[in-house]
């Protein structure tokens, strides 16, 4: 269990009748990038803000590395982000930085010039910050996070706001940040994003946990295939009728086959025993979005 | 936990002296306090209130008739008019005698209180004084300067940035009302120093000494300044609650300002009722300016509060458990509340 930086047990957080997060029971390993993954609305960012003791759980634990009941002093080895950037309108970027660099323990200027350069607002770290657009007040946000080298980001939508150049950089430096030891719980809405940064994934809907687990192992629990047949029409009646085939579609290229991985390859045998025999079988990736949209339309019943 | 406090009390001061607000407050500070000192000195150099009352009388000496005038000016000044020097011996003495009883009605209140003006010009009596009128508008700057302390966490959404770097919510608030405390002592003090100068000129003018000889004057300008300052946390504490309650600035303050200005209408029109009267001591407004209206030597006049005011004690207590109770609601509230995000204000 010591390799889990942050572990949540059945967290709930109910405002009135609306049940905002509904027994999240979440195990982030160290050293990996996590996404959590959920449309708007889904409890991402309340989940977030619990972890971050700006939000009081109605029931359940959580611990965040290890920290138990010493949730505070945990927070200081967090760097995080909620929702948009907010900072000081007055102040400039590097004012910022210097400042929640002061209250949170200190540093050198020389941490804070490196971090903008990290971010690539050393050239606009003068400027006040309200003159910034938003791409940079994610960029600013993003350094605010390192400050004070962090054993675990939290990073609420950070690429939200910003021009697809921006988008990709970012993505590569929260990659580059989950490969140095640190471990970096991502949220967002963008399916894209998180399948190409995250090694593992949370996905919420209506407040509930769906599904955990790597993406690469999600992706593998359901595998489309596409066959090509000695008869088509007879595959087709043969594979409706067994019962660990999800779906059959024909298409032009063929019949396109949802299976349960481990069963794929079964699939040959079952045909050629009617003496339909298998000219063709291509696996398909599954994206994570097909994925997400499987799991939250099957299972993203609202709790209430 | 001190140490963190005050840590994070020099960062809070670090980035407020970057806003143009507090500076601005400041500035109306001085300005108001510069007006109603150099207004007093406008006041007591234009005599103006020896000419209230005049002395007059007509006689009529060898067929003509002798027109002799006074005000309090001139007995101020020890001069009579020359016309009284064409009276007969007996008329003269008998003007004489009206003149002295003129003076004793009329003249000698203006003239006492010309003299105390005199004397609070200079000083460091100048300084009590003018921290004794400014208080009322002290309290009013530190609600606005309060509210939006706190206020702009909250709008700004910079609150979650903060305690996400983890500040605990306590070291939070109670830095926050450490800084705005020692900015109203600070204030208090650019203000005393301003009226310092002005004084000093003053007195130059006047060919007076720019300090008073009275040592002790000294200590009782240092009560005043105490006084006044104390007399501001009540208000300090009054804005935060709000602050931390509505969770914005503008809110706030136009609650704690509609209340500061509402209970003084309501003193006033309720306060010729005898149950009123038993409660109205209770009530914030009249517990701060019994209490600094009790200033000794140096007391002023308020003139915001009917009747007789709770005396210095009773208005002491009054303002120390409204600073424990909404300091102690604040804090509760703050620790309790789910901080959300940026919400403009």
């Amino acid at each position: 269990m010591n390799d889990l930086v942050l572990q949540t047990d059945r967290l709930t957080k109910r405002y009135g009748r609306i049940l905002a997060v509904d027994r999240l029971s979440l195990e982030v390993p160290r050293g990996h990038v996590f996404g959590l993954l959920g449309p708007n609305g889904s409890g991402k960012t309340t989940t977030m803000g619990m972890l971050l003791g700006l939000v009081r759980p109605t029931s359940g634990s959580l611990s965040l590395l290890g920290s138990g009941t010493r949730h505070a002093e945990a927070l200081h080895r967090v760097g995080a982000i909620v929702e948009s950037p907010s900072f000081y309108p007055y102040l400039s970027g590097r004012a910022n930085l210097t400042y929640f660099q002061g209250i949170s323990g200190g540093g050198s200027r020389r941490e804070v010039d490196d971090l903008l350069e990290r971010v690539g607002l050393a050239d606009r770290a003068d400027d006040r910050f309200g003159a910034y657009s938003l791409g940079m007040k994610q960029r600013l946000g993003l350094a605010y996070t390192l400050l004070g080298d962090p054993e675990l980001l939290l990073l609420d939508e950070p690429t939200n706001g910003m021009d697809p150049a921006g988008m990709a950089e970012i993505r590569d430096l929260i990659r580059s940040l989950g490969t140095d030891g640190r471990t970096v719980l991502l949220s967002s809405h963008l399916l894209y994003e998180v399948e190409q940064v995250c090694d593992s994934v949370a996905i919420l809907s209506y407040g509930k946990l769906i599904a955990q687990g790597a993406v690469a192992d999600l992706l593998r629990l359901e595998e489309q295939v596409r066959l090509r047949t000695s008869n088509d029409a007879k595959a087709v009646e043969i594979l409706a009728g067994l019962e660990w085939v999800e779906e059959v579609e024909t298409r032009d290229d063929g019949l396109i086959v949802t299976v349960a991985h481990e069963r794929s390859s079964e699939l040959t045998a079952s045909l050629s025993k009617s003496k339909v025999y298998v000219t063709e079988i291509t696996p398909l990736q599954l994206s994570l979005e097909q994925y997400f949209l499987d799991v939250t339309g099957e299972k993203g019943a609202r709790a209430e | 936990m001190i140490t963190d406090v005050l840590k994070l009390t020099k960062w809070e001061w670090n980035k407020l002296r970057r806003r143009r607000m507090p500076w601005i407050l400041l500035a109306i500070a001085i300005v108001i306090s510069q007006i109603s000192f150099w207004g007093g000195y406008a006041f007591y150099r234009s005599g103006v209130m020896l000419d209230q009352a005049s002395f007059a009388t007509s006689e009529t000496q060898n067929g003509q008739t002798v027109e002799i005038t006074m005000t309090c000016r001139d007995i101020e000044a020890g001069t009579l008019p020359p016309e009284i020097e064409n009276l007969s011996e007996q008329r003269r003495g008998q003007v004489l005698e009206d003149i002295a009883r003129f003076e004793a009605e009329a003249c000698q209140t203006p003239i006492e209180a010309r003299r105390d003006l005199r004397e609070a010009l200079v000083l460091p009596y100048s300084i009590g004084l003018s921290l004794g009128l400014v208080s009322s508008l002290g309290a009013i700057l530190v609600v606005i300067l309060a509210s939006s302390t706190i206020g702009i966490e909250y709008g700004l959404g910079t609150l979650r940035t903060t305690l996400a770097k983890g500040i605990g919510r306590s070291q939070f608030i109670v830095s926050k009302a450490l800084l705005l405390a020692l900015l109203s002592a600070a204030a208090l003090l650019v203000v005393s120093i301003s009226i310092a100068i002005s004084s000093t000129i003053a007195a130059l003018t006047l060919g007076d000494a720019a300090v008073a000889a009275d040592s002790g004057a000294w200590l009782e300008v240092a009560i005043v300044y105490g006084k006044t300052l104390y007399g501001l946390i009540p208000y300090i504490a009054l804005a935060m609650f709000f602050a931390v309650l509505t969770s914005s600035s503008g809110v706030g303050t136009a609650i704690v300002l509609g209340y500061y200005f509402a209970e003084r209408i309501v003193v006033a029109l309720l306060f010729n009722f005898d149950w009123f009267r038993k409660v109205a001591d209770f009530i914030l407004g009249r517990a701060v300016d019994g209490w600094i209206s009790s200033e000794g030597g140096l007391s002023i006049e308020l003139g915001a509060s009917a009747g007789e005011l709770p005396d210095a004690l009773h208005g002491f207590l009054v303002m120390l458990g409204y600073i424990v109770i909404l300091g102690a609601f604040t804090f509760w509230l703050f620790q309790r509340r789910d901080i959300a995000g940026a919400k403009g204000d």
